[in-house]
């Protein structure tokens, strides 16, 4: 029965409540910090990437100058934080996290934890289990992804043994994964604790739904669009330059290069993708028609500068204007660069500011 | 100005020649010299306009060339006058002097609680002449009311508010359940909006009960507001705990509204305008008896169209304000019989909250449209015969729901039509020994639908469900007050009996209370007893206003679980869920003390544990754990009651409120956490005063410990977005609340009419109160979100 509306009605409703008098009646919002910037280190994204690939994998083609994003399962998943200091980004060496691997079930809406239980994480994985937790602390996290279980009437979902992964850390002892770990489980402040969860993509597509229509799935190929089952296996888009105008100046830059700015100066920066990037494809229309599909790709951008416009918005494309705040000094300027099927990766870029 | 002392001892004189309504040989000779005429008065109190009874009215020769009308000021009295004539006024408020000297005349009233007043009347009018007599400064103006005395009832300790007190409380607008919120046992709200938080009790858990029913509801909608006006209360009783077995089916407190009968002095009437609503009333005699009917319309809607065109039209946008509209009515009829009194009583409200309509009328795409009403017609029939006393009141009651839902037309009806009866029988056996028995049932008879195209391929019908059924609650109790002399004892019981479609649960709940007179002044009262509640079994469709982490700009705003109290919603039926009753234990000991004629203090202590009876579903699945609730505090007040001048009291409630886990989450070691409504201390300092000139000032100042909140301990980088990760329920706290209200009421008293107009001013010096925490979008900053700051309200009222 009409117990509770869908997600989508609630947040409908929560729209509108936004404006609502019962809030205006009952709170004025106050000024709070603005989302762009970044004042002590915070996790911006994570990698999820093809390590050795396993049986139903081999063969693969050339992956050009990006790693495999997508996996299949008995393949290697290479799983690489990126956490923004406030002087760069932090080395992987700085860094340890406890990866999660959870099940079809999820643990992200265990982790997300809003008033729900904590997830039963064992050191040994199975299916049927919630998830599984990397047994020591390391940089960086990898393991195999589970292949298929027989799915069941009752159980079609059991075909799906992974959803996604979890990470939870910190910087090196800072207070280090183990406490992360126990303070999520205690509900304490995790403060200098790292938690990210990513969806696991399966790619190619077209292999990866053959393989789950003969593990028993109820899936029909002949509904799925060519376009889908013809996509090749999804890369992680990288930021190789971007280019950089101060003013009538224009500048390509790497990442990790350093550039030097005026207290004042209008900086506009665009993340110049690479062909690889874009991971295109072909296919062609019932009247023979070729169509070529690229990938959809996105930046957002923070700053330790007090900007006063910045852009996290991923929507809006892959470029800002960055006004340089009044304060003379070291800035840096971090770029998360994501595509459709969610393969990101994290560049940085240095700013000296001198007086304007 | 003539000295009151040199015209009381006019009057003296008067008496002594024993002249009250009998012309003197003198006065003779005056009618003798000049042609006599009737002279015929109607006395009438100044703006309310009753009548002055057993008033004394002293007629002498009128001043030189003083024209009709009052005197004022009023020449010097004569040493000696011509003549003159005394009357005392007759219930009706009139005398009617038949030998008085043509022409004009000075008329003199003195009455108790009124000025002096003096006015020039022209003699030999057919009809009487209305004088309205100023009400003395020195007396507070006041409706006095009448009451039936009610059964005997559990002398616990509880509160009673006044007519007057609820309507010039600071801060409360008049508002008669608002303006508990000010005693002590009663929690702070929300947002300072309407709610009934009885010693650190969920607002489900208490009950507001009207003429011996309750009501399905206290507030409008987003508890703006209560359903009722002050103005058709005759009394309005607080009980945090203990109450009597009289009231069953809630384990928190009750709130006790008697209706008053209307007034028989002629037709009266008030009517009101503020910021948020209007209102009206009209009342008088009826035959033998009396009637009051009334009404108040909530205007927010009006205003935020009004305001939304505007904005709309300077901006471009449009507006996604909801608007609240409410409305509420009452008609009353209260007569006299050979043995009793009887009464019918109809009263309603209905609410409705909507996001704006489409230039078309239709509704927005993805809004919603949510009703709710409920009306009722009550019987009442008080008798006494043979010594016994018997109180029957019947009542009907329709109550609808609707939501709609325009994303996937959505839509859920409830209608209800209950019937509800209270029978009560007492009788005094000895000076000693008095004992009641009484009955009160009430049958629910529903009936719910629910249409949903949501998900639905386009064509498809939509799927459609409906469910009738019964839902009874059905309570016998008893009392036998018995008076040892220092020591009253009231025992009692009450069984309880709840059904659903197709469950039944019952409880039975012994209760005693006693008061011990230790002095003249000194009481000690002490009250231990079992309270039970059926819990909801109907599932309910929610309106998620106040969603936890809801988007506010780049950030998201937490609010106290106390808040989702607010949200609107609409039953349907009884789900899958097994019928279990709630059991409260309560216990209070406290003492009071009548420091003054007029002043008192009381301290109590109380306790209440409470098993949650946590249901489970059909199939034996939990699907929550096993809880209890366990309160304890103390509270004091010291009250100076409304007299003459001054009102006031300064109250305060020491309590903790807990939830604790008979059960646990795996790896859960926590035995108990604070309750949503844990409130450690409040503190209420209330007083009015009438100043001069019909001017009356009143403060209040509040410092209450804030609301318990889940804090948000850390996030999760979710890609899109970032997910927050909450801390245990409610280990934070929200920084205390404190604040002064003023206001400031002035009255302009004409013949037929008074006019009062006032302006209340809350948050007087802008206190930035927490009430949610916003956080930044990665969770690592948080800043309060500030209640209402400093906001005046004016208002006008007319009362004739």
């Amino acid at each position: 029965m009409v117990a509770c509306y869908s997600a989508n009605v609630r947040s409908t409703i929560v729209g509108w409540a936004a404006g609502s008098v019962l809030v205006c009646a009952t709170a004025c919002g106050p000024d709070i910090t603005e989302p762009w910037q970044i004042l002590e280190p915070i996790d911006l994204g994570m990698t999820l990437s093809l390590g050795t690939p396993g049986a139903f994998s081999v063969p693969l083609p050339d992956p050009g100058s990006r790693p495999y994003h997508q996996v299949l399962p008995l393949d290697e998943l290479l799983v690489t934080p990126s956490v923004a200091g406030l002087d760069g980004l932090i080395p992987l060496e700085d860094l340890e996290f406890r990866y999660v691997v959870c099940s079809a079930t999820g643990c992200g809406e265990a982790l997300n934890r809003a008033d729900g239980d904590l997830p039963v994480c064992a050191s040994t994985g199975a299916a049927e289990i919630p998830c599984v937790m990397s047994a020591d602390p390391t940089p960086t996290g990898s393991f195999v992804v589970p292949t298929f279980t027989e799915a069941t009437p009752d159980d079609p979902g059991a075909a799906f043994p992974t959803s996604g992964v979890a990470a939870i850390g910190s910087r090196t002892g800072a207070p280090g994964a183990d406490v992360c770990v126990a303070r999520l489980r205690d509900r304490a402040p995790l403060g200098g604790c790292f938690v990210l969860f990513r969806s696991l993509s399966f790619g190619p597509q077209g292999t990866f739904l053959e393989l789950l229509e003969e593990s028993g799935a109820d899936i029909d190929l002949d509904d799925i669009s060519e376009a889908a089952l013809a996509a090749p296996r999804n890369r992680v888009p990288q930021v190789d330059a971007v280019t950089i105008t101060v003013g009538t100046n224009a500048g390509t830059a790497a990442p990790g290069s350093t550039i030097n700015v005026s207290t004042g100066d209008t900086v506009r920066m665009q993340w110049v993708p690479s062909d690889d990037d874009f991971d295109e494809y072909s296919v062609f229309t019932e009247e023979g028609d070729e169509l070529r599909i690229s990938d959809l790709l996105l930046g957002a951008w923070w700053t330790t500068d007090d900007a006063t416009a910045f852009d996290v918005d991923l929507t809006s494309g892959t470029s800002v204007e960055w006004v340089v705040g009044n304060e003379p000094g070291t800035k840096y300027v971090y770029l998360l660069v994501r595509d459709a099927s969610a393969a990101e990766s994290v560049a940085w870029f240095r700013f000296d500011v001198s007086q304007g | 100005m003539v000295p009151l002392r040199r015209f009381a001892g006019l009057i003296a004189a008067t008496l002594t020649l024993g002249l009250p309504c009998a012309a003197s040989a003198q006065d003779d000779a005056a009618c003798e010299a000049q042609v006599c005429a009737s002279l015929s008065v109607v006395l009438k109190a100044r703006g309310e306009r009753q009548p002055l009874a057993q008033s004394r009215v002293i007629i002498i020769p009128s001043p030189e060339g003083a024209e009709e009308g009052p005197l004022q000021p009023p020449p010097p009295l004569p040493e000696n006058p011509a003549w003159q004539r005394v009357a005392t006024t007759d219930d009706a408020g009139s005398i009617q002097v038949l030998d008085v000297p043509s022409g004009r005349v000075r008329v003199i009233v003195v009455a108790p609680g009124y000025e002096r007043f003096e006015a020039v009347v022209q003699t030999g009018r057919a009809k009487p002449t209305t004088l309205f007599v100023p009400t003395s400064e020195e007396t507070s103006y006041r409706t006095v009311v009448e009451t039936s005395g009610g059964p005997p009832r559990a002398e616990v300790p509880s509160q009673l508010l006044s007519r007057e007190e609820i309507r010039t409380l600071p801060g409360s607008q008049g508002d008669p359940l608002r303006a508990l919120q000010n005693l002590p046992g009663v929690g702070r709200t929300p947002g300072n909006l309407g709610l009934l938080i009885l010693r650190g009790a969920s607002p489900d858990q208490s009950r507001v009960y009207m003429g011996g029913h309750a009501l399905p509801r206290a507030f409008h909608v987003l508890s703006v507001a209560s359903v009722f006006p002050a103005e058709v209360l005759d009394e309005l009783r607080l009980v945090p705990g203990n109450f009597d077995a009289a009231y069953g089916n809630a384990t928190g407190g009750v709130v006790l509204i008697e209706p008053r009968a209307g007034r028989r002095d002629g037709l009266h009437g008030f009517s009101e305008i503020d910021i948020a609503a209007a209102s009206t009333m009209l009342e008088g005699p009826l035959g033998k008896g009396s009637f009051v009917v009334g009404a108040q319309r909530g205007y927010a809607d009006l205003l935020l169209n009004a305001a939304d065109r505007i904005s709309e039209r300077v901006t471009g946008e449009t507006s996604s304000t909801l608007r609240p509209t409410y409305y509420d009515y009452q008609g009353m009829l209260d007569f006299p019989w050979k043995r009793g009194t009887w009464s019918v009583r109809a009263f309603g409200a209905g609410d409705r909250l909507q996001t704006p309509d489409t230039d078309q009328g239709a509704l927005a795409r993805g809004g919603f449209d949510y009703r709710t009403s409920f009306h009722r017609v009550d019987a009442a029939v008080r008798a006494a015969q043979d010594g016994w006393r018997f109180w029957w009141t019947p009542s009907f009651r329709y109550e609808s729901g609707r939501l709609f839902f325009d994303a996937g037309d959505q839509e859920q009806i409830r209608r209800d039509y209950v019937l509800s009866m209270r029978g009560e029988m007492s009788r005094r056996f000895s000076r000693r020994f008095t004992w009641l028995l009484g009955t009160d049932l009430e049958v629910d008879g529903f009936v719910a639908t629910s249409e949903s195209s949501l998900g639905l391929p386009p064509g498809t019908p939509p799927s459609f469900d409906r469910v009738r059924g019964l839902e009874t609650a059905l309570g016998v109790y008893t009392t036998a007050p018995l008076d040892l002399g220092r020591v009253h004892l009231v025992p009692g019981a009450r069984g309880n009996a709840f059904t659903t479609r197709t469950q039944a649960a019952f409880s039975f709940d012994p209760r005693v209370a006693a008061t011990v007179d230790v002095a003249d002044r000194w009481r000690i009262l002490a009250a231990v007893g079992k309270y039970s509640q059926a819990r909801e079994v109907t599932e309910t469709a929610t309106l998620n206003l106040l969603d936890q982490g809801a988007s506010f700009g780049d950030a998201s705003v937490f609010y106290p679980p106390a808040f989702t109290r607010f949200q609107p919603s609409v039953g349907f039926a009884p789900g899958n869920r097994q019928l279990t009753v709630r059991q409260a234990l309560h216990v209070s000991l406290g003492g009071e003390v009548a420091l003054d004629d007029d002043v008192d203090l009381e301290v109590t202590a109380f306790a209440r544990e409470q098993d949650n009876a946590t249901p489970t579903l059909f199939d034996g699945q939990r699907i929550d754990f096993a809880t209890r609730e366990h309160n304890i505090g103390a509270q004091a007040l010291l009250r100076k009651r409304l007299t003459n001048k001054l009102y006031g009291w300064i109250g305060y409630t020491l309590m903790w409120s807990q939830l604790r886990f008979v059960e646990t989450a795996p790896g859960e070691d926590i035995p108990s956490r604070p309750s949503d409504f844990d409130q450690r201390h409040n503190f209420n300092l209330v007083a009015s005063y009438i100043l001069p000139k019909n001017w009356r000032i009143g403060g209040r100042f509040r410092v209450v410990s804030g609301f318990p909140f889940t804090p948000v301990i850390g996030s999760i980088n979710l890609a899109e977005q970032r997910g927050a990760v909450q801390g245990r329920r409610n280990e934070g706290r929200l920084g205390t609340f404190h604040q002064l209200d003023l206001r400031i009421d002035k009255r302009w008293i004409r013949d037929r009419a008074i006019i009062t107009g006032y302006v209340d001013v809350q948050n007087v010096y802008n206190r930035q109160n927490p009430e949610a925490v916003l956080y930044s979008a990665d969770f690592r900053r948080q800043e309060d979100v500030i209640g209402i700051p400093i906001f005046p309200t004016l208002g006008l009222r007319v009362d004739y």
